[in-house]
Parts: structure tokens; C-alpha cells; sequence
């Protein structure tokens, strides 16, 4: 996608609900209690939902090119008692999925709050086409922690999380290879803007930087680098 | 105020897709500098290069190097090959009856290296070495490695345990160096598809090359992998676009790839490895943007005829990645004795009568279909296979006769340890 492209994309995005929605009223409301990513007591037993896109940009060692990929992004949370809460995640770019399911504890005050976590993330990719006969499949450890910061009316959120793989397995045509390690490939940090764009529609902007080696929407690259590379993500998610 | 956080939201996120630059990184090859005692040293002849060669026990330096390694001399340099992408690559002369070893090791995955250096005293096989003993008693190298910068702080040995294999020797099997030996994400100290990296591959364990042949905008062939001349392949300069939308001189006076050398002509570089190379296998991948194929033949049949005069084994096959090359192969004269290689199914290879079958290593060890390609009196070679624990799986497990890779050391590695 190109810079131009990318532009008329985000802003159309962020704009088109205020050109739409400019003159109507709003009503009131708590970010604090709308949001996704600030931690904070969610409403009991209560689901929420966001969908959107994660724009992705591939380290150019792995593709050799300026590539850039859109992620669908499914993002859920359900609170529970006593702070707790559920999370889980669905990605995907059909050639590369991952699913995640985690629990949160989340403590606030005022205007200020953190949570820890802990999420567990299955990925699995299939490719038949174009020379590719090939499956692969990883299993990632991601403890993590974040703190929030809300004004009346913004939401930000500052979250970190290390990322351990702990097994993966390729198939290659007939041949099969698995291995059971406990790696630790890096970290990520993705800082999160949450705000009522229009009647009670919430957006949520997120840049996420993954420091890592590897990449599981990148897995049929076959990167064997054994390097650090920042990969960005653009995370666009409305509240539904 | 909605409309002002909306514009800073906007601006913001621009921004943060600018980010993500990854700007290539130059990893040079450590020295110990222009006054070692190497300077002082006479290069070993050929026969006493050949006692070298074999498989080593690491008894220091097991860290870094494994338990075994594979000794293996090329045109002018020994190649130490490990079973994890470790590897060293040394300069060997003879002063008296000492044997003295000089170079670098790098890990290919990643940019650490350091320097190493070594020797092999006169009763401990630089006796045998210096006479061309081909039966020598004992061969013990001695020395040590650098973790950081170019001083020595670790040891390093290796004992000869037993030869090469013959069965092994005598098997012909390509190591194939892709792009001429490496990517420019690999950080060498050459550019990829230029005769420097040609001069550099066979220091790596290659017995053969794959480059990237276009055609310029007045029918030259040269070397290049890109479709446009852009900023991985080349310094930065006054032009850029499709490198078809430029003509030789062009690209030679206004282009410099990545480490200052000129894009090289397909023809020059097959010079280079007919008269200056002792590499056995080129494979011509033959990016079409623009049809190359009538280009290339002259000159492939011009090096093949040069190679015969000069005794050289060498073969040249122009590779075949899709229908429309395939077609455009098929329309020349006499296609079916032009020597190709062909990346599709066992039936375009029957097709075009390649004499080589190259599938992706993507489609796995294909047993079957490997056994019928040699049932044709056929080759079989895979590419581009960068695992480690894939290349072993494809030469233990697999029977291709050949692997395109980046990384040629570990292949070759897998290859000459096997008893048979």
C-alpha cells in the first residue's frame, strides 16, 4: 500500500465520523468505563467488543521490499469480579492467524491504573499455493503489564509485554519438524489512545513496536535471522 | 476541539507510520592487522592443502564450533564448516615446518565474528602436511578465537579425526551459493551478485553459484536482483527506477552497488568464474521483466566453449522459473540441447529437456518425484534452504544432488561429515 494510499485510508478513518456525525448531540461518556486497554474494573460479566485493522510493516531484510500488511483484529474483553477480567484476541491475514485468550488483574484510582496479565497465543498458518506446501504452527507465552492515564475525555494506556515461544512445528511438504523450546524472543511496547469519536462510538488508536526475532504473522517467510528487528504495528480498532 | 484532536490524532499516526526503517548494517571482516607473523609465511602447495581436508574433533572452543567440524580447502582459502552456522574462514601458509593459520570466524545468522588464528606444529602433522603425507599420523591445530574486536581471548582446537569420505568426494553434490554467495541482509563484506562476492563464495564452501540475470535497456545482460535500482542493492545516487530504463554505460558511470562495485555484465562475471574460479555449477535465474533468454545464450555457449578449451568443469544452465520463460526457451533454435534448469513440474522438465529439476524446498524432500528425475538421468537441486534443520533433514533424509542456499557451509557441512 502506498504512503498516499495509506494517508486517504487513516484520515478517512478518523475523520468521516466527524464530517457525518458533526452536528449531532452526544451523550455523556466515562472513557474510563468504555475503554478497552485502559485497565480499570470492567463491568461485570459484561462483553465488549472491538474490530479493526493492525497495519503492519515487515522488516525489509525479510521481504527485501517496502511490504506492508493489514491485519483483521477482533479484540474481547469480559469483565469479572474483584478487578479481574478476560481478554482474547483474534488475528488474522487468512495465510497467518492467532488466537489468544488471557486474564487481567486491574487496580485504579482516579485517574491513574495499571494491570497485570498474562496472555497464552496459538498461531497457525497455512500455505498451499505458488511452490508453498507448508503448515506452521507456534504456541507464545505473553505475561504483561500496562498502565492508564484518563482525562475527562482520553484514555492512554501503556502496555508491555515480553514474548516466549514455546513451541513451534513446520511441515514441509511430507516432512515434519517440531521443536519444544522455551525462547525467549523479545518484547513489545504499544502505547493506546481510546476516545468517543461520536455518540458512543469509541475509537482506539495504538502504535505497538515488537522488538523480536520472530514474527508469527511473518512465519512463511522463514526468516532464520537470529537478530533483533522493530517491527511496527498501526492498530485501528472501533468499540462496536 | 473534536476536529483539533482529530488533526493532532491524524498527524500522530503519519508519524508512527513512518517508523520501522531498517537500515542495512556493514559487518567487517576482522584482521589482526599488516604486521602478523603470517606476513612472513610461503602459501602450502596444492598436495599438501588436500592432507588438510577432513573431519576434526573440537577439543577448545566447542562454544562456539561444535564437537566436530569439516576442514575443506577451496581455490585459496580453508573453510572450517560447523553444524550450527558457525564457520571460519583462514588463510594457511608454511614458515619452516610450521603450519600458520590466520582468518576470522562469523556466525551467519546474526553479525558476531571474530578473529582467529592458529598453528599446527612440525610433529603434529606440519611435518606430514608439508610433504603431501596423504596418510599423516596426527593433526593437531592449535590456537584461539576473539569473542570481541580483534584481540585473541579464547582457545581454540581441533584434532584430525579421519578423512573425507571417498564415497562423499565422489558424489556430486552442488553447494550452491545464492545470489553468488549471500543476501545483502547478511551483512558480507561484498554485494550480493557482483564478481567480488564471485571472488569472496568459494572462501564460504561453494561449489556453485545462482545470480540474477536482467537486461538493460540496450540488450546487455547483467547481474542484478531487483526490479528497480533502489537502495538495498546500491549506494544512493542521481538515478533511480526500473533498471530495464537504462543502458549499460548508463548504469556503469551513475551506479554503484551496496560496497562501491559497478553492476556487473553477465558476460564479465562468467569470465571471472572460468578463468579465476574453480566453481563447477552456475545457475542463471532469469528475472523477466523484460525477456532475456535470446540474450543469454551466445554468451552462455561462448563461456561453456571457453570452459572446454581450458579443461574447466564447469556447467552453465539458464533457469526456467515460469510458463513464460519456459516459452520463450522453447521458440529458440535447438532448445533442447541448451543446457537449463527448470523450476516447475517433472513434465515442463521433460518439456524443455533441462537437464536439472529445481522445485522450491517449500514442496519438501519430494522423494518420489526426485527418484523419477534421476530415473531420466536428470539432476535434482532445491533452493533457497537457510535452516539449519532443514539442510539436514533434506541431505540426510532427502536425495537431491544439489542445494541452492545462503548459507553454503552449513550444507556443506551436513554433506562431508556423512560416511557415505
Amino acid at each position: 500500500m502506498s504512503v498516499i494510499h495509506r494517508f486517504l485510508l487513516i484520515t478517512t478513518i478518523i475523520w468521516a465520523p466527524v464530517i457525518l456525525y458533526a452536528q449531532q448531540k452526544s451523550p455523556p461518556v466515562d472513557i474510563g468505563k468504555e475503554s478497552m486497554y485502559f485497565p480499570h474494573h470492567f463491568q461485570k460479566y459484561h462483553l465488549q467488543t472491538g474490530l479493526g485493522f493492525d497495519f503492519i510493516k515487515l522488516p525489509f531484510d525479510w521481504v527485501e521490499n517496502a511490504l506492508e500488511a493489514p491485519l483483521l483484529d477482533l479484540h474481547l474483553t469480559f469483565g469479572l469480579p474483584a478487578g479481574f477480567s478476560l481478554e482474547g484476541n483474534l488475528n488474522t491475514i487468512l495465510v497467518s492467524n492467532q488466537v489468544s485468550l488471557g486474564a487481567r488483574w486491574n487496580y485504579i484510582h482516579r485517574n491513574f491504573s495499571f494491570n497485570l496479565g498474562y496472555d497464552l497465543g496459538y498461531s497457525l498458518g497455512i500455505m498451499n499455493f505458488a511452490g508453498f506446501k507448508n503448515t506452521g504452527m507456534t504456541l507464545i507465552h505473553y505475561p504483561n503489564a500496562s498502565i492508564g492515564f484518563k482525562t475527562k475525555t482520553l484514555a492512554f494506556t501503556f502496555k508491555g509485554e515480553a514474548v516466549i515461544i514455546a513451541w513451534g512445528q513446520m511441515k514441509t511438504g511430507e516432512d515434519l519438524m517440531s521443536r519444544s523450546i522455551n525462547f525467549f524472543d523479545g518484547m513489545t511496547g504499544a502505547i493506546y489512545l481510546e476516545q468517543r469519536i461520536f455518540r458512543k462510538k469509541i475509537l482506539i488508536i495504538g502504535f505497538k513496536d515488537n522488538y523480536v526475532k520472530y514474527y508469527w504473522p511473518a512465519w512463511m517467510v522463514f526468516s532464520t535471522f537470529d537478530r533483533y528487528y522493530h517491527i511496527p504495528e498501526l492498530h485501528l480498532l472501533w468499540v462496536l | 476541539m473534536g476536529i483539533m484532536r482529530n488533526c493532532l490524532l491524524t498527524l500522530f499516526c503519519i508519524a508512527l507510520l513512518m517508523a520501522g526503517c531498517n537500515k542495512s548494517k556493514e559487518v567487517s571482516i576482522p584482521s589482526p592487522g599488516p604486521n602478523s607473523l603470517f606476513t612472513e609465511t610461503y602459501p602450502l602447495p596444492e598436495a599438501s592443502r588436500k592432507v588438510m581436508d577432513g573431519i576434526y574433533n573440537v577439543t577448545a572452543g566447542n562454544e562456539l564450533f561444535g564437537d566436530q567440524v569439516v576442514l575443506k580447502w577451496s581455490r585459496k582459502k580453508l573453510t572450517v564448516m560447523c553444524s550450527d552456522g558457525h564457520y571460519l574462514v583462514l588463510d594457511v601458509g608454511q614458515l619452516d615446518s610450521v603450519i600458520m593459520i590466520q582468518g576470522y570466524w562469523r556466525y551467519c545468522y546474526n553479525d558476531n565474528t571474530g578473529i582467529a588464528s592458529a598453528y599446527i606444529a612440525r610433529d603434529e602433522g606440519g611435518k606430514d602436511i608439508i610433504e603431501a603425507n596423504p596418510h599423516p599420523g596426527q593433526i593437531i591445530i592449535r590456537g584461539g578465537y576473539g569473542s570481541k574486536g580483534n584481540e585473541i581471548n579464547n582457545p581454540l582446537q581441533f584434532v584430525y579425526l579421519r578423512p573425507i569420505s571417498p564415497s562423499v568426494l565422489n558424489k556430486k553434490f552442488s553447494l550452491l551459493a545464492h545470489r553468488s554467495g549471500g543476501r545483502t541482509s547478511d551483512h558480507l563484506p561484498v554485494s550480493e551478485n557482483s564478481i567480488a562476492m564471485i571472488n569472496f563464495t568459494e572462501g564460504l564452501g561453494s561449489t556453485g553459484i545462482e545470480i540474477d540475470v536482467q537486461l538493460t535497456s540496450d540488450g546487455v545482460p547483467v547481474l542484478y536482483h531487483d526490479a528497480d535500482l533502489n537502495i538495498r542493492l546500491t549506494q544512493k545516487g542521481p538515478v533511480s527506477g526500473p533498471i530495464n530504463d537504462f543502458n549499460y554505460l548508463q548504469l556503469f558511470y551513475l551506479v554503484r552497488l551496496i560496497h562501491g562495485e559497478h553492476i556487473p555484465r553477465l558476460k564479465d562475471a562468467l569470465y571471472f568464474v572460468v578463468d579465476s574460479t574453480l566453481l563447477t555449477d552456475v545457475y542463471l535465474d532469469m528475472k523477466e521483466k523484460v525477456p532475456s533468454i535470446k540474450e543469454v545464450i551466445p554468451i552462455q555457449k561462448e563461456i561453456l566453449q571457453r570452459a572446454k578449451e581450458k579443461g574447466r568443469d564447469l556447467n552453465i544452465y539458464i533457469g526456467l522459473p515460469s510458463q513464460d520463460a519456459i516459452n520463450d526457451f522453447m521458440s529458440q533454435p535447438d532448445y533442447q540441447k541448451i543446457p537449463s534448469l527448470c523450476e516447475l513440474s517433472v513434465d515442463d522438465v521433460v518439456r524443455t529437456n533441462s537437464m536439472v529439476w529445481a522445485p522450491r524446498w517449500t514442496e519438501g524432500t519430494q522423494d518420489a518425484l526426485v527418484a523419477q528425475i534421476h530415473g531420466q538421468g536428470r539432476l535434482a537441486w532445491t533452493w533457497t534452504l537457510d535452516d539449519v534443520d532443514w539442510i539436514k533433514e533434506f541431505i540426510n533424509n532427502g536425495q537431491f544432488d544439489g542445494i541452492l542456499t545462503n548459507y553454503p557451509f552449513i550444507a556443506g557441512y551436513y554433506h562431508y561429515i556423512r560416511e557415505n
